[in-house]
C-alpha cells in the first residue's frame, strides 16, 4: 500500500513550469509584435482615413463598368488557359516525381533525397517569385504563368502524392513483387490503383489553388486577368476593376463548387 | 535432388533482432511441409527470405539450384516466378476487381510486362486463363466485384486464384486461414490442398492450428526462437509433442 505522503509526491502538477525557451520565445514575439505596429505606422487616424478611402473606392466603383466586358472576358479566358495547361502538366509531372521521392517506391536513397529537396524547393518558393523568374526566362505573358503554375503544382501534388504513397499498406505491393514482377509493373499494378482516389482529391485541390494563383500572376505580368486588374487599378478605373473582381469571384466559386462535387463522388 | 535447399540461414533485422539462427532445411519436389512455432519464432521471416522479400544476413537459399541470397535483381525476379505466395491478409489490390487481381498473377510471367496483365490490354488467352482460375476456386460469379466488397473467405479464394494464374512450382503460405472463421478456414484449406495435390506442387505452409497441421502436413518443421528444433514426418508425431514446441518457448522466455 502507498501511504498518503507518497501519493502527493508522485501526483503530477496541474501545470508544468514553462521552460526558459518558452519565456525567451514569448519575449522575442512580443518585441516583434510591438515593433511591427510602430513600424507600420498603425494609428487610429490612419485607420479612420483608410475606412473613408475604402468607402470612396466603392462609391466610385458602382455601378460596375461593362464597357470593356469583351476584352475582360478574353483575359479571363487566358487565365483559364493558364490554369488548365499548367495544372495538367503539373499533375502529370508530379506522378514520377512523387514515386521517386517516396521511400517505398524510390529506386535509391540518393534519388529520393534529391527529388524530395526539389519538391521542397518548388513548394517553398512562392508562386509569384516563380512567375518573376520565368518572366526573365521566357518574357511577359501567359507562357511564364503556365511555367509558374506547373512548378507550383509539382511542389503541392508532389508532396501530397508521395505522402499518400508512403502510407500505403505494404501487403499488396509485396504480393505483386513476390510474383516476380518488375518494379514498374508493381507500381502500375498496386501503388497507383491503391492511391488513386487520394490522387484525385489532391489534384482537385491543386486546381482550386492554381486558379487563385493564376489570377494573381497577372499582377506581375505573367498573363491573364490579373494584367487587366492591374491596369484598371493604376488608371483609377475602379468601376472597371469591380467588373473584373466580380468575374473572378464568380469563376472561382463556380470551380470550387464543381470540384467539391467531383470530390464527393470519388471519395 | 532437393527443390529447396536452405543452408545455415541467419537473418538479423537492422534493429538487431536475430529472427533466424543457422537454419538448414532441404525440401524435395512435391513435399508438403507445415511450419510451426510460437509467435515471434521466425516463421514468417523464414518464408519471406525464401522469396527474397527479406534479405538473408548469411547462408544460402537454393531454389532449383539457384541461390536467392546472392542473386541479382533480375535473377531474383526469375526465381520468384516459380514461387506462389498466399498471405494471411490476402494482400489483394482492393480498389480493383477480383478478375484484375487474378490477372496480376501473370505480372511476373509475361515478357510483355504490365500490359499483358491489365484487363484492358491482356490477350484473350490470358483473360480466359484468369477466368478458369477464378472458376477453379468457385469465384467466377464474383469476377467483376471489387475485392474490398468480398468476405474474408472469398478474398482468400481470389488470392489463391491469383497464385494459380502464376502457375508456380512452389507454394508458400503464411497462415492462410488465420483471418477466417472455422468453417471458411476449413473450406479454404481443403481448396488449397486440393489444388496443390492436383498440380503436384511443393508447399510450405505456416499454421497455428495443430489439428490442421497434423491433418494436412506430411512433414512438420518447428522453429523456436529462430532455431529449427523439430523436423519430423507427421505420421510419427502426436499433438502433445507439438504442444511442447510452444510450452518450451514459454519456459525459455520466463528464464530469459
Ligand atoms: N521488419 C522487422 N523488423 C525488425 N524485427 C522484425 C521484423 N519482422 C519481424 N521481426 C522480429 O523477428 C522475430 C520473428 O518474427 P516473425 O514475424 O518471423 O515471427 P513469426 O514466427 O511469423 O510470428 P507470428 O506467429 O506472430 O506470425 C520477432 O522477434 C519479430 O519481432
Ligand atoms: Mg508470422
Amino acid at each position: 500500500m502507498l501511504n498518503q505522503n507518497e501519493l502527493s509526491v508522485n501526483m503530477p502538477a496541474r501545470l508544468k513550469k514553462p521552460s526558459l525557451w518558452f519565456w525567451l520565445g514569448s519575449l522575442v514575439f512580443l518585441i516583434f509584435f510591438l515593433q511591427g505596429i510602430v513600424a507600420a505606422g498603425i494609428t487610429s487616424d490612419r485607420v479612420m482615413q483608410g475606412i473613408f478611402n475604402l468607402g470612396s473606392f466603392f462609391a466610385r466603383a458602382f455601378p460596375p463598368d461593362i464597357e470593356r466586358f469583351g476584352s475582360i472576358v478574353q483575359a479571363m479566358l487566358e487565365t483559364i488557359n493558364i490554369v488548365v495547361v499548367g495544372t495538367s502538366f503539373g499533375i502529370l509531372f508530379s506522378f514520377p516525381l512523387a514515386l521517386l521521392a517516396s521511400n517505398n517506391t524510390s529506386p535509391h536513397p540518393i534519388i529520393r533525397n534529391a527529388t524530395r529537396t526539389l519538391i521542397a524547393l518548388f513548394r517553398t518558393v512562392p508562386d509569384l517569385v516563380w512567375a518573376l523568374i520565368f518572366i526573365i526566362a521566357v518574357g511577359l505573358g501567359p507562357f511564364a504563368g503556365i511555367l509558374a503554375i506547373i512548378v507550383d503544382v509539382m511542389g503541392f501534388c508532389g508532396r501530397f502524392f508521395s505522402e499518400r504513397v508512403e502510407e500505403l499498406k505494404p501487403g499488396p505491393i509485396e504480393a505483386l513483387r513476390a510474383t516476380g514482377a518488375s518494379r514498374v509493373s508493381v507500381i502500375l499494378g498496386s501503388v497507383i490503383p491503391a492511391a488513386f482516389p487520394s490522387f484525385v482529391g489532391s489534384s482537385l485541390f491543386a486546381v482550386e489553388k492554381s486558379i487563385r494563383s493564376a489570377v494573381v500572376l497577372g499582377l506581375v505580368g505573367a498573363g491573364g486577368i490579373g494584367v487587366e486588374l492591374n491596369t484598371s487599378m493604376t488608371l483609377f478605373k475602379y468601376d472597371e476593376a469591380l467588373t473584373i473582381i466580380l468575374i473572378i469571384l464568380a469563376f472561382v466559386i463556380g470551380v470550387e463548387q464543381a470540384s467539391s462535387r467531383i470530390r464527393k463522388k470519388f471519395i | 535432388m532437393s527443390l529447396i535447399k536452405v543452408q545455415n540461414l541467419t537473418k538479423q533485422y537492422p534493429d538487431g533482432e536475430t529472427a533466424l539462427k543457422d537454419v538448414s532445411l532441404e525440401v524435395k519436389s512435391g513435399e508438403g511441409i507445415v511450419l510451426l512455432g510460437a509467435n515471434g519464432s521466425g516463421k514468417s521471416t523464414f518464408l519471406r527470405c525464401l522469396v527474397g522479400l527479406e534479405k538473408a544476413t548469411s547462408g544460402k537459399i537454393l531454389i532449383d539450384n539457384q541461390d536467392i541470397v546472392s542473386s541479382s535483381k533480375k535473377q531474383l525476379q526469375e526465381i520468384r516466378k516459380k514461387i506462389g505466395v498466399v498471405f494471411q491478409k490476402f494482400n489483394l489490390v482492393n480498389n480493383l476487381s477480383a478478375f484484375q487481381n487474378v490477372l496480376f498473377g501473370n505480372l511476373g510471367q509475361s515478357n510483355k510486362g504490365f500490359w499483358s496483365s491489365l484487363n484492358l490490354t491482356a490477350s484473350s488467352e490470358e483473360r480466359e486463363k484468369a477466368m478458369e482460375c477464378l472458376a477453379r476456386v468457385s469465384m467466377a460469379e464474383f469476377a467483376d466485384r471489387r475485392t474490398d466488397t468480398l468476405s474474408g473467405g472469398q478474398r482468400q479464394r481470389v488470392a489463391i486464384a491469383r497464385m494459380l494464374m502464376q502457375d508456380p512450382e512452389i507454394v508458400l503460405a503464411d497462415e492462410p486461414v488465420a483471418s477466417l472463421d472455422p468453417r471458411a478456414g476449413r473450406e479454404v484449406m481443403n481448396l488449397l490442398w486440393e489444388i496443390i495435390e492436383e498440380k503436384g506442387l511443393t508447399v510450405m505452409c505456416i499454421l497455428h492450428q495443430l489439428d490442421f497441421a497434423l491433418e494436412y502436413g506430411e512433414r512438420l518443421v518447428g522453429l523456436q526462437k529462430g532455431s529449427l528444433t523439430l523436423d519430423r514426418s507427421a505420421a510419427n508425431i502426436n499433438k502433445k509433442e507439438l504442444n511442447w514446441l510452444y510450452e518450451a518457448e514459454k519456459v525459455v522466455k520466463n528464464y530469459a
